[in-house]
């Protein structure tokens, strides 16, 4: 009897050998023969620099009826770097912020704050990034909320010298992680 | 030869089966069935009275590498891989323990994590179990072999999820964990 039983555990070595020759990806381990076996694996996942802006709304400023004008929005900002960085453009000319009406045309001015129901924030350039926004939002549309303002202002001397007629315009916001 | 009790008997129906598998397997594939049931049986010698030592082995074991992450959806993969047992039924139950804070199902960046579920299936336990870190569950069945060679090749699935909701709340990273799955006879 034991002859054979240490033959047998010569084959079941053998056996494991061959079990661990062939075996699995780099990392893994494999588990041995007892009472208990373990055997572990490498867990791997890359989470990439993402962003999303999402929430946005127009602003519609309304008809003058003298002085300067203003309009304001409340949106989400995303981020898995929790950092970002945002870019305004408007539809004028080389990206200018204007509102158009015809021909005619009004100038505005945008600013951004990187947290939500601002009254002023920091003054953006066409086509520059503002640096260093943070968000801590965990989901991609914030819950339904908002975390950042975008806020639009016309000048009472750009209003004034104006044509009458009614004036659009299109800004565009572009967000970079950071 | 003395009888086993529940839990394992080297002239239990495994046992049996594994012997007779590899008698249709035939060459190589008869010794590795010879092997596992003489060893099972060489457990009950030490005791006067019948005690039956079941064995178990897990093997077949890959990594899971997930990729990156597209920015919408959960994440999910499955690993099959091989469970033997020598228990009566080839029945075993499954312990998990990630590499997080007391054995959590988490992976790390840094002091950043993103947590994950796992679920367990044998082929006759149906549906995914879910499972709690360090805490066994049984109910699963193996196969006779230490290697599933014998045409029930790797029964056992582990299946590892990342929620969406635990995806977008994660910061950007190169996340890693170790899983440890400790199976143990039924």
């Amino acid at each position: 009897m034991k002859p054979i039983l240490r033959s047998a555990r010569r084959l079941f070595g053998a056996a494991l050998l061959s079990v661990a020759a062939s075996g699995a990806a780099y990392g893994a381990t494999q588990g041995t023969l007892g009472s208990t076996s373990t055997g572990t694996l490498d867990i791997t996942l890359t989470i990439p620099n993402l962003v999303q802006i999402t929430n946005i709304n127009d602003i519609a400023l309304g008809t003058w009826g003298g002085g300067a004008m203003s309009g304001s929005d409340n949106v989400c900002v995303f981020s898995t770097t929790r950092a970002y960085r945002i870019t305004a453009s408007g539809n004028g000319t080389g990206g200018a912020f204007t509102l158009a009406s015809g021909a005619n045309t009004i100038p505005y001015t945008v600013e951004w704050d990187d947290v939500s129901g601002a009254t002023t924030g920091t003054l953006l350039t066409s086509g520059t990034a503002l640096t260093g926004q943070t968000t801590s939002a965990i989901t991609t549309n914030c819950g339904g909320g908002t975390n950042a303002t975008v806020i639009v202002r016309v000048s009472s001397t750009a209003l004034s010298g104006a044509p009458v007629g009614a004036y659009t315009g299109t800004l565009t916001l572009v967000v970079t992680p950071e | 030869m003395p009888r086993g009790t529940a839990g394992g008997d080297a002239h239990d129906p495994s046992a049996a089966r594994s012997e007779a598998c590899a008698a249709k397997a035939g060459g190589s594939r008869r010794v590795w069935a010879a092997a596992l049931a003489i060893v099972a049986g060489a457990a009950l010698v030490p005791s006067g009275r019948a005690q039956a030592q079941a064995l178990v082995i897990v093997n077949r074991i890959d990594d899971l590498p997930f990729g990156t992450w597209s920015g919408s959806g959960q994440m999910q993969q499955t690993m099959r891989h091989c469970v033997g047992s020598t228990s009566l039924g080839n029945r075993f139950n499954v312990r998990a323990t990630g590499s997080g804070s007391g054995g959590a199902f988490t992976v790390a960046s840094g002091a950043n994590l993103v947590a994950y579920t796992v679920e367990y299936r044998s082929p006759t336990s149906g549906a995914f179990q879910p499972l709690t870190p360090g805490v066994p569950r049984g109910g699963f069945v193996g196969t006779t072999t230490i290697n599933c060679s014998f045409g029930l090749s790797e029964p056992a699935e582990l299946r590892v999820i990342f929620s969406v909701a635990d995806l977008t709340a994660a910061r950007a990273g190169t996340y890693s964990g170790v899983l440890t799955l400790t199976v143990a006879p039924e």
